[in-house]
């Protein structure tokens, strides 16, 4: 059973027939019927204002396959990109390792120049007494001046006297900002 | 339906040789679908969205997924009801998502309430629109528009402006043809209140 809803779309639209319109017809009779013939002119009148004013031409039509056929193909270019012959794929894990390591490396030189170290007090390795600053090569005498209000970070200077090295050991940083990457 | 520039010599037996290329990967036969297409395609969402950038976009994005989705195209329906499938999904979620975004309502209870089952429209408070120019006119129907819901939009387009049946409008938005009547039944109710002083002093 359609609600009345349905069957006055239909009616407006002209698509009812037989029974189906003259019982709708009587029902009308009782809504008021000249209301609703009124009703169904205004309709129409909505109607072709709306075609009058429906859409205007397609702007840049001319530009559209071209923009349309060259989405197609951006689509599709990472599923059928191929692969040459004599290409052979990294190893699992190779890659990944390379960049670690780089990645450790770099971490660890970019800290040396970001890094603000906290004073004495933080430096772990208390039995490795670091060198008098003046006796430091300028960019680490430049890292052990530094300081850091955050609790979180310490860095732990151990230095080897038979090999000659320091290394300075980092806790505590989450990232490394981009701007102090290696030049 | 209106008129459209389309190809003329494209008989229903050429338009499905060129489905059955695009279904082998050929781009140029969709070329050439797209060709025949495009200007529907985009007044329909055009009379949705109205706006000429937006139904451009979207217009793109409903060929488009045409393409992606044409080998599952078995001929049940014509070609361009398959696509305005595509592309009345395409603007509804458009519709939705920036109605969304923007927080406003456009339910259909919105600004005219219309009683079920009556029979005369309501009348909103509107000014006398004597004398409006085109611009004016196209801005007040824009303006009615955007108070109807996606739902709405889509049934007053494909059944006023495009001259779909009842079942194809079924068809292209997947909602029963009762949903479809009495959508349309509350939709032109809202737009005559809407726009009565527009179209009776035309």
């Amino acid at each position: 059973m359609q609600t009345f809803e349905e069957r006055y779309t239909a009616w407006i639209d002209g698509r009812l027939t037989g029974d189906e319109l003259a019982a709708f017809e009587r029902e009308l009779e009782s809504a008021g019927r000249d209301a609703a013939e009124a009703d169904r002119h205004d309709v129409q009148m909505l109607g072709n204002l709306l075609r009058q004013h429906a859409a205007p031409p397609m702007p840049r039509a001319d530009a559209f396959n071209a923009e349309l056929l060259e989405r197609m193909r951006r689509e599709e270019e990472p599923a059928t990109a191929p692969i040459l012959p004599n290409e052979e794929p990294a190893p699992a894990g190779y890659f990944s390792r390379t960049k670690l390591a780089w990645a450790a490396a770099i971490a660890l030189l970019l800290a040396l120049a970001a890094i603000q170290i906290p004073r004495g007090d933080h430096l772990t390795s208390a039995n490795i007494a670091p060198p008098p600053i003046g006796d430091l090569q300028p960019e680490l005498g430049e890292i052990v001046n530094a300081t850091t209000d955050d609790p979180g970070i310490s860095v732990t200077p151990i230095r080897s006297e038979q090999d000659g090295i320091t290394v300075l050991w980092l806790d505590g940083l989450d990232y490394l900002p981009a701007s102090y990457q290696l030049q | 339906m209106p008129a459209e520039a389309e190809p003329a010599t494209m008989t229903p037996e050429d338009e499905l040789q060129l489905i059955t290329r695009c279904q082998q990967g050929d781009t140029a036969a969709f070329n050439d679908l797209v060709t025949r297409y495009r200007q529907r395609a985009f007044a329909m969402i055009y009379n949705m969205v109205r706006n000429e950038q937006d139904a451009w976009d979207l217009t793109q994005d409903g060929f488009l997924k045409a393409w992606k989705s044409i080998s599952r195209f078995r001929g049940q329906s014509s070609f361009f009801t398959w696509l305005y499938r595509i592309l009345t999904n395409i603007t509804i979620d458009w519709l939705r998502k920036k109605q969304i975004e923007s927080g406003a309502e456009l339910d259909d209870t919105v600004g005219v309430k219309v009683a079920p089952g009556a029979v005369t429209a309501p009348h909103a408070e509107l000014a006398p629109a004597s004398s409006l120019s085109d611009k004016e006119i196209r801005a007040r129907i824009d303006e009615a528009i955007a108070k109807l819901s996606p739902e709405h939009r889509t049934v007053i387009t494909l059944r006023e402006i495009e001259g779909l049946e009842y079942q194809e409008i079924a068809d292209a938005t997947g909602a029963s043809l009762g949903t479809v009547m009495s959508r349309l039944f509350y939709a032109r109710k809202k737009l005559q209140a809407l726009l009565k002083d527009v179209y009776a002093n035309l």
